[in-house]
């Protein structure tokens, strides 16, 4: 029986989900910390909030649009959008194989 | 007292006097950066050429009686903003060389008001932290005892304007970075309303928590530098349209100021779960003395209450790192720079790319985000944690049918010794308790210096309801004419 919130095998879960390798190490040390704080989030259950809307946002703002056509000025061409790429060909964001 | 001493009103005035030149006051801020930031580290990057080219420019245009806000005024940007063709790291290794295509929207502001951008600011990776200690590019210290922590994540803005490196400095604030650095640094502070400046070009961290703002010395000079960035941005959908008033004109005037009485009709609010366990004794004194001048300057104080305060950390963290997780996912060793290509498929790419060039910080806070993000806890993490935000939000609602503005301390504690709390997330976490609600609710409140406690600032906050950053200024402005808190100078030795 883990003495923490979180097994090993569910910090791996979750590393795994955000596609972040970790070190034995590393793994111990997280298993500790997010346990800790997951375990202090818990406080949250204290509150009823079964009849409570959630809030995404607090702008009150909706549906904010702009006409669908192409702005110059706001623009990058090419050259702009690549070049902080570390591997790219005739123009393309070159990647390992994803299949 | 040196040109780069001054505040950035103090230094119109000298340049619109013809007492010194921008090129001047430039080569000041890059020779106290010479002097005092190889310990304090607040600068990633200084650009040296480019700030003095901009500054010949100014110098040009002051001829040609060009008026611009900030025409010639140093101003350092927190490297978590894109500057076009500057290298912006949002102080961690896997943006490290990453050259930006474009401008921030503020960043853009400011050059377009005449500012001189003298360099990149160090922080907490990707905004990740309160003290500081978070970032690839190494500690930055608080000018005030090197010992000791300047506040974050917009450390190096804080450290920068209280040692003189610049005159204002970019910031953000989702949790705590702007306002903690300037109670930490003995400088004014603005977390503006969510949605008053553009966050176009801003890294983001938590997008529907970030706010954009400056550090400065004064809130005189907040005024001047809030107009020049606030206001719509067509670039940022969540951006607010509401018209952006003469923050300085009005701090000046002070609309409420009545027969000498400054605080007539203006109701303060002390939120009494800010005053219970937790707090030092020394910040409790010294913010009840300052409670205690308003009231001698005829404001109305009153003892009100947030209930859902013990819940903001929570609520917060949960929230602020469910939207990192997300926002970070495009960290992913092919567009942005940073790329570990030894293995053979893509799947390894994004594996070794993040858990090699992430830092502690940034790892942990993903990981905690897309935990609560899962499936089987989303609805016991993230989606309680909307609910809460609801109830922290009404809490400033029902507070604010009471009084107009809420005055709290910035920070439990005076400033930390580095070190002190690296080794326990969760205890760097709570100090922000005083703080995360503010975000939460997206409301505005300005951190001003209160005093100092074994010769570290202190801060309070002057919390408001939305849009409410003139009235907030002018109570801050009508705090400081009666203090000189915010005229001290660290002593940096040089």
């Amino acid at each position: 029986m883990s003495e923490y919130i979180l097994t090993k095998a569910e910090v791996q879960r979750v590393a795994k989900l955000a596609r972040i390798t970790l070190s034995q190490e590393e793994l111990a040390k997280f298993q500790k910390q997010l346990s800790a704080v997951i375990g202090y989030a818990s406080q949250m259950n204290e509150v009823n909030t079964d009849s409570v809307l959630p809030t995404a946002q607090v702008t009150g703002l909706k549906n904010t649009y702009r006409e669908d056509s192409p702005q110059k000025d706001q623009s990058l061409n090419h050259r702009q959008a690549l070049a902080n790429a570390p591997d790219q060909q005739d123009g393309y964001f070159k990647v390992k194989p994803v299949l | 007292m040196q040109h780069c001493d001054l505040t950035i009103i103090e230094a119109l005035d000298g340049l619109n006097k013809r007492e010194f030149t921008s090129k001047e006051l430039v080569q000041s801020c890059l020779q106290r950066i010479d002097q005092v930031d190889g310990e304090i580290n607040a600068f990633i990057t200084v650009t040296k050429e480019l700030a003095l080219d901009q500054a010949e420019e100014a110098d040009k245009l002051r001829a040609q009686v060009k008026n611009l806000p900030l025409l010639g005024i140093p101003v350092g940007i927190k490297d978590l903003y894109c500057t076009k063709g500057i290298e912006t790291t949002a102080g961690s290794n896997i943006l490290k060389g990453f050259i930006p295509p474009y401008d921030a929207t503020v960043v853009k502001r400011l050059k377009d008001a005449g500012a001189v951008i003298i360099g990149k600011l160090n922080q907490d990776a990707f905004a990740h932290g309160s003290s500081g200690e978070n970032s690839d590019f190494g500690i930055t210290r608080n000018p005030w005892n090197q010992d000791y922590v300047p506040g974050g994540s917009s450390s190096g803005s804080g450290a920068a304007v209280s040692s003189g490196m610049c005159l204002a400095a970019t910031g953000t604030d989702t949790g705590s970075s702007i306002r903690l650095p300037a109670a930490f640094c003995n400088l004014a502070g603005l977390k503006n309303t969510y949605g008053r400046v553009s966050r176009y070009g801003v890294i983001a961290m938590a997008s529907s928590l970030d706010c954009p703002g400056v550090l400065t010395r004064t809130v005189e000079d907040q005024a001047l530098v809030l107009k020049v960035i606030a206001g719509h941005d067509p670039l940022d959908s969540t951006t607010l349209a509401n018209e952006v008033p003469n923050y300085l004109k009005s701090l000046r005037v002070g609309s409420r100021t009545v027969s000498g009485r400054p605080g007539k009709d203006i109701r303060i609010g002390i939120p009494q779960e800010f005053f219970v366990e937790g707090i030092h004794d020394k910040v409790r004194e010294l913010t009840q003395q300052a409670i205690e001048r308003y009231e001698k300057m005829g404001f109305v104080i009153e003892e009100i209450s947030l209930p859902h305060t013990k819940y903001g950390i929570s609520t917060y963290y949960i929230l602020c790192l469910s939207e990192v997780s997300s926002n970070l996912a495009r960290y992913d060793g092919i567009r942005y720079l940073a790329s570990m290509r030894k293995g053979d498929t893509i799947e390894d790419l994004y594996l070794d790319t993040r858990g090699q060039c992430f830092g502690d910080e940034a790892k942990r806070r993903i990981m905690l985000g897309t935990y609560a993000l899962s499936a089987g806890y989303y609805e016991a993490y993230y989606d309680k944690a909307q609910r809460l935000r609801t109830l922290v939000k009404n809490d400033f609602n029902e507070a604010f049918k009471k009084v107009d503005i809420i005055l709290a301390p910035s920070s439990p504690t005076p400033p930390f010794k580095i070190g002190e709390k690296v080794d326990n997330p969760l205890q760097m976490y709570l100090s922000d308790i005083y703080l995360v609600t503010v975000n939460l609710a997206g409301v505005p409140s300005l951190n001003i210096p209160c005093g100092f406690v074994n010769k570290l600032p202190i801060g309070m906050q002057l919390i408001g309801p939305q849009l409410s950053e003139e009235l907030l200024l002018q109570v801050g402005y009508t705090y400081q004419q009666e203090t000189d808190w915010h005229e001290r100078r660290p002593n940096v030795a040089y």
